[in-house]
């Protein structure tokens, strides 16, 4: 699933092969989140369900609170939700605030 | 006089039995000249090409690779005021004085008067037949064996690529290119050399050391008037500058902060971009340069190979992009320190500030700016504290700091608005504290960046490299949110921000609860 990621990443998003080997090893560090991703890729939106909820964010509410943020920081967040929910806590809070 | 040097009576006269009539020349068959040996031949078989070619057997500018003394002997017009005539432009004026025509042609201005504009052609198709290979025309030839054979009409170019070019920058390009320059610019360069009676070499090595005093003493100007500004940042010079300042000694001026440190941190940031770019600097040839130079010294200070050294910053920059667990924990642990370092009353007096209400801002920005100034030390660099009173056109920004201006703002009213929508449902003193947390959240944020900014200036030890890397790689939100805010700087001041916000609002509800 990591190299499916990778690709989409490095494919679709743009990214570097660094960044993108550094992203999807932690998306794919849990198959929930993994196939929530590769559902976003598939639809292109958030709209699908049944949808993954972690502390009460799903992906459209993470989206929802900045709509210019990508598809890897929304999932990113809901990794971070699973790890160290204290890691987002500012950004779920301030709408992912620039400072 | 210069040796070497000759008189006026010296000059070559025109051709005197050349009888062709001007309009004779004028009607002439422009039909170039077919016959390899008829063209002129050049003095300069030894001078480079354009084509910069292999430097690797190079060692330095030698005579042999110089014009050799078989250059015009005699005097010419003097060379006009540098800068007076743009590049291309015909350096030999319209009209000109008995006494300059005297001087080109040997006291025949009479006959020669009324020419000028065909030797200006002449020079120009001899030029590119020097240069361009070029054929020159039946007409070009008569008109150079008119004007008195082509040894003078080549006196005549080199006098005009003196002229058009600029002599600090073809000497630069000749230490620099070690040797290496055009054909045109070498003609130019041989020029000046010959009117000063040196070789090339040494009128090279001598107007390269003026060259480089004049850059020590305007670098001592500029470091001096920036200093004096308050706005010193040796960001701005070049790798050789710093060199210069450094090896520079004046009695009475101190160049501390432009030293070793900042040396350094220049040379990181360039050896990091040459590494993330495999080596493909793009930018321009000085650029390039001091990349090689940083390298070089890098490799020397830190005694490591450049593989060794591209290998360190590629590690570097995985802990500062791409951080593991015990990168965060680092992070989270130099944080804690930081703010165990607030005294509480400073909080508190943050808390205070407010007023009963709960809503001077500005009150609580001002005593914290004291506060952070003082924490990290940066009363004496000039950071500049704004709180923005508009919440127009902030985009998601909260605040920012500045490192070139030292303006650290903080969008107080747009945050106040935020809060406001997104706790719409919420009751009035819950929206306050809120506010209150994102703004000293905000200010501690911005602080630590300037701390940072700061202390890459002032250390080389891991950290500061990292800060400097960090800070010239810098990746913004609107690039990825989630790599904006993992890279080591956002990530140590978001998490500055955060825990010190609690605080600032645990402090306020305390106290407000005291008050009740």
């Amino acid at each position: 699933m990591s190299e499916e990621i990778v690709k989409c990443l490095t494919d679709e998003l743009k990214y570097s092969a660094g960044d993108a080997e550094y992203y999807a090893k932690q998306l794919a560090e849990y198959d929930d989140i993994a196939n929530e991703f590769l559902t976003w890729r598939k639809n292109q939106n958030y709209d699908y369900s049944p949808a993954l909820e972690i502390d009460g964010w799903t992906a459209k509410k993470i989206h929802e609170r900045n709509r210019n943020i990508d598809a890897v920081t929304v999932f990113m967040t809901m990794y971070w939700l699973r790890v160290d929910p204290d890691y987002v806590k500012s950004e779920l809070e301030t709408g992912f605030a620039v400072k | 006089m210069a040796q070497g040097e000759r008189t006026s009576a010296e000059v070559a006269p025109a051709d005197a039995d050349n009888n062709t009539s001007w309009d004779e020349l004028d009607k002439a068959d422009e039909t170039p000249i077919d016959n390899p040996e008829d063209t002129p031949e050049s003095d300069n078989s030894q001078v480079e090409t354009d084509d910069k070619g292999d430097w690797s057997d190079f060692d330095a500018p030698t005579e042999k690779d110089e014009l050799g003394d078989k250059g015009p002997q005699y005097e010419l017009i003097e060379p006009l005021p540098m800068g007076e005539l743009s590049p291309g432009k015909s350096p030999i004026p319209d009209e000109l004085t008995s006494q300059e025509i005297g001087q080109i042609v040997g006291g025949r201005e009479s006959a020669i008067k009324p020419d000028l504009k065909r030797l200006h052609n002449t020079v120009k198709a001899y030029e590119a037949s020097v240069f361009d290979g070029k054929a020159l025309s039946a007409t070009d030839r008569a008109l150079i064996a008119r004007f008195g054979g082509e040894k003078f009409i080549k006196e005549q170019l080199e006098l005009t690529l003196a002229q058009r070019y600029n002599e600090g920058q073809v000497i630069s390009a000749y230490y620099s290119n070690r040797g290496r320059i055009s054909q045109r610019e070498m003609w130019a360069l041989n020029y000046w050399a010959k009117q000063a009676g040196k070789s090339v070499a040494n009128y090279a090595k001598e107007r390269m050391e003026y060259y480089n005093n004049e850059k020590v003493r305007a670098i001592d100007i500029a470091t001096t008037q920036l200093r004096a500004d308050g706005r010193f940042d040796p960001d701005y010079l070049t790798l050789d500058e710093a060199d210069l300042v450094m090896d520079y000694d004046q009695d009475g001026l101190e160049y501390d902060a432009c030293g070793r440190i900042y040396r350094e941190r220049r040379a990181h940031t360039l050896a990091y971009l040459a590494d993330r770019d495999n080596g493909q600097i793009k930018g321009s040839p000085a650029m390039q340069r001091d990349v090689d130079l940083a390298i070089r010294y890098l490799c020397r200070e830190k005694h490591r190979s450049a593989s060794e050294l591209g290998e360190y910053y590629r590690e570097l920059a995985e802990h500062i992009y791409h951080p593991n667990a015990n990168d965060r924990a680092e992070t989270r642990s130099y944080v804690d320190n930081l703010i165990k370092k607030i005294p509480q009353a400073e909080i508190d007096r943050a808390a205070d500030s407010l007023g009963p209400d709960g809503k001077n801002y500005a009150a609580m920005v001002k005593t914290l700016e004291h506060t952070f100034k003082k924490l990290f030390k940066l009363e004496s660099v000039g950071i500049k504290v704004i709180i923005d009173t508009s919440d127009e056109d902030k985009e998601g920004t909260f605040g920012f700091y500045s490192p070139t201006s030292k303006v650290l703002q903080v969008n107080a009213k747009y945050i106040e608005t935020c809060m406001r929508n997104d706790y719409k449902n919420s009751d009035e003193e819950y929206v306050a504290t809120k506010v209150i947390n994102e703004i000293a959240d905000t200010i501690a944020h911005e602080f630590l960046h300037a701390y940072q900014e700061e202390y890459g200036k002032l250390h080389s030890d891991k950290r500061g490299e990292m800060y400097v890397i960090n800070g010239f790689d810098y990746i913004s939100a609107e690039d990825s949110y989630s790599k904006y805010r993992d890279q080591t700087m956002e990530r140590e001041s978001f998490d500055m921000g955060g825990k010190f916000g609690s605080m600032v609002v645990s402090s306020y509800l305390l106290k407000k609860g005291g008050r009740r």
